[in-house]
């Protein structure tokens, strides 16, 4: 991710003390340890009873001990200092909850009485067929009195695509506040967690009429920000003709990935080389490294100019933020370069390790929330990665030659990024893929050339037009050569390992084993690594157990989608039966637990007949398994006697059928999108037995055969 | 490994304070955050003034800043009822009222009402006279002009009088309420009404009208240049509007193999001559296997199949037989 910089003096000897286990140069590594131990806490115990009681007795522990025992009384305090940060980890989490707060909106709303809500627009995301406007709430409106001063964040929606509001605008607008519901199936990518990870519980459409301008800050920063990028986006997109390679370098240069097409972002995903297209620590890196270059040719100039040099990196790279949108992840990465371009030019003996706490520190001080975001997680990661095995690999060669040395870097920088990183991909992204090693080298370089193109453009455009078109040509050729370039390393599919799924608790242990490896390295201890022997030897446990307990045991898990679609898991393997194909909509439904169990489906057709040893036999309206048999009832057709589950397509049609005709008959399983309210007690009166399972829009069906 | 935990937790002076400070001054911050409680505002005018939100904005720009900035100073300065003016106009002026007073626009005010506000019954009529001939007020002291109004009434009816934000441009007075609701949107061009249309500066009643027209005898617009070629319309118009158009909705095509004479000649495009070749070929050769076939008629080119593309289509492969 960062290979770019593998010339930067941070990664030569006099910044990076391999395996450096010197506590002494690292306090803000030692206190970000218990702090986000105490966010972790909040989230996963949000009871904060337990947790007062806790700190509160080890705090008057540690107070006892200090006053009874007289040694090592520095260590005790020290520990005091731990437990200190970890309460405030604790708190920083519970009161950046939204509803912790007296004045959050969500409180002060009420549908009859509210007639306009009054906010400040904090972010704008478009969408396919949809403007997204992150907002923070700021006032309700009402006939009899308003209410100002309200706090809390929400998401609106608007249909098609709205250009008349910039972040930072004061809007007023009308909606209904809903509260997303849990996914209806089991695994399926959940938009509530994500949004409350990004501090926001409701959303609400707002019809384009029903919403107007109250107040726009002429010189605030963060409209200022969105017009610069704005007109940057224009200029580029004179320049650069093609669609696609305009959209790929507005990505990459401005961070606008809006026009991205679906399949282009696919490819992208499946190389391995997603992280060039958001603006992040990649693209900071960049510029970074640009700017030290570009400033770095006149050693021979006096100290002050030295010093000059620092300040003028800083301020670059926050001109490319902003000019980017103020971005969180580019913050962030700001943040962390700016801390190790101060580090660089007035601390020469700071580490790299504590830099980069720090700034993890601060992000996480000011939106606790941050942890548990993706871009977050991998960033650090990656980063924290190739700053401790990059060094340690290179170490290991002793190439002359520019050229070996150049391939074998990018390669290296890549693994290392990914090291402590792949449990993550793999649990967010159902995947991985090996195709990195290729497409580092065509990627970076040319991200690079792209992003020095881009910004040729923009700059040049306001003195000539003339080169600026031609630089444009130029980078419309490099963006559509990556584009090429990469389409052909995605047709080697076997570099992919999808679908592919941990499950928490694999994560987990994963997560600390990778932490025990930089153990095992850095103390070079025996004892450690048994340890992380041990954990990799549960991990294996544990997914066996996982796959052998549920991947073999039969069941029928009937999606809530658009049209039924019913997964039979049957000895290990995965057959599907739908009715009609719903595209998007099928695929996020089923995506999740299918990548769980790393299983493609067989899809049965009106036309099939299926056996698997004796056991079974599979059509499309019926299925027997074992001394099971289940029907699909279709339009009044002669229905199977033995039948032991019954499926019925819709609520209206449970009326017509006699339930009677099917003496073996357990389980039955409606269809109900309608939501119909007629009750179900009538049919129980049929057998006491029989068990009703509905299907609705808000809920899936999952059917366990070896328990029945 | 003892050590090693021992080093772990040995901090110095240094970082004790620095640590110290940075996590107190994020927990002061978190501690004000949570603590701050919503300010219930009596007068709704007070927090967004009801213009801003009923009335179309103003959209700001570098050049009128100011200009707005100037406006919004001279509404909020006469926003909150005063009190004390109110008290003493009714000691003076208004002696025998036992009506409350209340929020007026001088533009649209009705005579009764005025009466109610204490204003004598003739010169009430005299004010609505005054506005039915076209007289308009722009600012609060413009009530000044209406004849026979006294100095004293003036002055209490001055802090009741409200005025829209954009009240002084005179070429907004014929918009509908439609066209203002929708001001600061795009137009989507096959479905919008004549009043959108009229949102759009530089287009009233008479060009929309024509638009409208032009797109029904079309049966829709299949893109936006096509609305340049309605009749009347000049092109500085369309020029001026053009980038606020869009278009999601493309127009239902007719069946080329069973459109009846009337229907092909009262399209825009087609001449009464090529309907009739239209028609003719269609009789003799037994229906059009694909659109692309007209094109055997010889008085038809290819530039005139582009044209109607759009418009008609072949249903089905089956022939039509007649």
């Amino acid at each position: 991710m960062f290979a770019g910089k593998k010339n930067l003096p941070i990664f030569t000897s006099e910044y990076t003390i391999l395996m450096n286990t010197n506590w002494k140069s690292k306090p803000f590594v030692r206190v970000l340890l218990p702090f986000v131990l105490g966010l972790l806490w909040r989230e996963f115990i949000p009871n904060s009873g337990l947790f007062i009681g806790v700190s509160l007795f080890s705090c008057i522990l540690g107070l006892l001990l200090y006053a009874i025992y007289p040694f090592r009384r520095h260590i005790i305090l020290g520990a005091l200092l731990m437990l200190f940060f970890f309460t405030v980890g604790f708190f920083c989490m519970k009161w950046s909850t939204g509803e912790e707060h007296l004045n959050y909106f969500i409180h002060y709303c009420d549908p009859a009485l509210d007639r306009a809500y009054i906010a400040r627009i904090l972010a704008v995301h478009k969408k396919e067929n949809t403007t997204q406007y992150e907002i923070a709430v700021t006032g309700v409106r009402r006939d009899s009195g308003s209410i100002a001063d309200l706090s809390g964040r929400a998401l609106i929606y608007l249909k098609g695509e709205h250009n008349s509001f910039f972040p930072g605008d004061k809007v007023a607008f009308t909606t209904q506040w809903r509260h997303p519901a849990p996914p209806p199936n089991p695994r399926q990518f959940d938009f509530r967690k994500y949004l409350r990870y990004k501090n926001i519980e409701s959303v609400g459409w707002v019809h384009t009429n029903n919403i107007e301008l109250v107040y726009r800050d002429l010189f605030s920063w963060r409209y200022r920000s969105a017009k610069a990028r704005r007109l940057c986006i224009r200029l580029l997109e004179r320049y650069v003709p093609s669609p696609d390679a305009l959209a790929i370098s507005k990505a990459l240069v401005l961070g606008d990935k809006s026009g991205i097409r679906p399949e282009v972002k696919t490819t992208f995903a499946n190389t391995g080389a997603m992280h060039i297209l958001a603006v992040s620590g990649l693209h900071v890196g960049i510029i970074f490294l640009l700017l030290r270059v570009l400033l770095g040719f006149f050693p021979q100039f006096p100290q002050y100019w030295q010093q000059l040099r620092g300040v003028l990196i800083v301020v670059g790279i926050w001109t490319f933020t902003f000019v980017t949108g103020m971005s969180t992840s580019t913050i962030r990465a700001a943040t962390m370069f700016s801390l190790i371009a101060t580090g660089l030019q007035f601390y020469r003996r700071s580490d790299i390790y504590n830099t980069l706490s720090l700034s993890a520190l601060l992000t996480l001080f000011i939106e606790p929330y941050a942890l548990f975001q993706t871009g977050f997680q991998l960033s650090y990661l990656a980063t924290v990665g190739i700053v401790y095995f990059y060094p340690l690999f290179m170490s290991f060669f002793n190439h002359s030659g520019w050229l070996s040395r150049m391939i074998l870097s990018s390669l290296l920088a890549g693994i290392s990024a990914r090291i402590l990183s792949f449990p993550l991909v793999i649990y967010y992204f159902h995947q991985f893929s090996f195709a990195f090693l290729l497409s580092n080298f065509i990627v970076l370089p040319l991200a690079f050339v792209i992003l020095i193109l881009g910004w040729g453009t923009i700059l040049i455009a306001w003195i000539s037009s003339g080169i600026s078109t031609q630089l444009g040509m130029i980078l419309n050729g490099t963006a559509g050569l990556l584009l090429q370039l990469l389409h052909h390393i995605n047709h080697f599919s076997y570099l992919r390992i999808s679908p592919l799924c941990f499950s928490p608790v694999v994560l987990c242990l994963l997560m600390v084993s990778l932490g025990l490896l930089l153990l095992t390295i850095s103390y070079r201890s025996k004892k450690i690594f048994y340890t992380l022997l041990l954990l990799l030897t549960g991990v294996h446990l544990v997914r066996h157990v996982e796959h052998t307990t549920l991947e073999h045991s039969p069941r029928l898990v009937f999606y809530a989608a658009k049209h039924p679609i019913v997964d039979l898991w049957l000895d290990g393997r995965l057959f599907s039966r739908r009715e009609g194909y719903s595209g998007r909509e099928e695929h996020y439904a089923t995506e999740g637990l299918r990548a769980y169990f790393g299983a493609t489906p067989i899809y049965l057709t009106t036309d099939s007949f299926l056996t698997i040893g004796e056991r079974a036999s599979l059509h499309f309206d019926w299925v027997m398994y074992g001394d099971q048999t289940i029907v699909w009832l279709k339009d009044r057709t002669l229905p199977v006697k033995q039948a032991t589950i019954l499926v019925i397509p819709s609520r209206e049609m449970l009326e017509e059928v006699n339930l009677t005709e099917f003496p073996l008959l357990k389980n039955v399983i409606v269809y109900d999108y309608n939501n119909n309210s007629m009750p179900y007690d009538n049919y129980r009166l049929y057998d006491a037995n029989l068990t009703f399972h509905r299907v609705t829009a808000k809920h899936a069906v999952t059917i366990n055969l070896s328990s029945l | 490994m003892k050590e090693e935990l021992y080093e772990f937790l040995r901090f110095n002076k240094q970082e004790w304070l620095l640590l110290l400070l940075i996590a107190g001054a994020n927990t002061g911050l978190w501690m004000y955050d949570i603590t701050r409680s919503p300010t219930p505002i009596e007068h709704p005018t007070e927090y967004v003034s009801e213009q801003i939100l009923d009335q179309s904005v103003e959209m700001p720009t570098m050049k009128n800043a100011k200009r707005i900035s100037a406006k919004k100073h001279t509404l909020q300065s006469n926003s909150p009822p005063p009190q004390k003016s109110r008290s003493k106009g009714r000691n003076q002026a208004m002696k025998k009222r036992d009506i409350p007073m209340f929020e007026f626009n001088p533009n649209t005010i009705s005579s009764d009402s005025l009466v109610l506000l204490g204003v004598p019954r003739k010169t009430a009529e005299t004010w609505r006279k005054y506005v039915h001939a076209g007289g308009r007020f722009y600012k609060p002291d413009d009530i000044q002009k209406v004849f026979g109004l006294k100095e004293d009434q003036v002055e209490v009816l001055i802090p009741w009088v409200r005025l829209p934000v954009g009240h002084n441009s005179r070429k907004r007075k014929n918009r509908t309420e439609a066209a203002r609701s929708t001001r600061s949107n795009r137009i989507e061009i096959n479905t919008s009404t004549a009043a959108q249309w009229q949102s759009l500066k530089g287009i009233g009643p008479y060009y929309s009208q024509k638009i409208v027209r032009y797109r029904s005898a079309l049966g829709g617009f299949s893109s936006v240049l096509q609305v340049k070629e309605t009749p009347h319309l000049p092109d500085s118009v369309f020029q001026k509007v053009y980038k606020k158009l869009y278009l999601t909705q493309m127009p239902t095509p007719i069946d080329i193999n069973t459109a009846d004479y009337i229907t092909l000649v009262k399209h825009p495009y087609i001449h009464k001559k090529q309907a009739s070749l239209i028609i003719k070929y269609r009789k003799q050769h037994g229906g059009y296997k694909n659109i692309n076939e007209i094109l055997k008629i010889r008085a038809i080119d290819s530039v005139f199949l582009q044209k109607i593309r759009p418009y008609f289509y072949v249903k089905g492969k089956e022939m039509v037989k007649r």
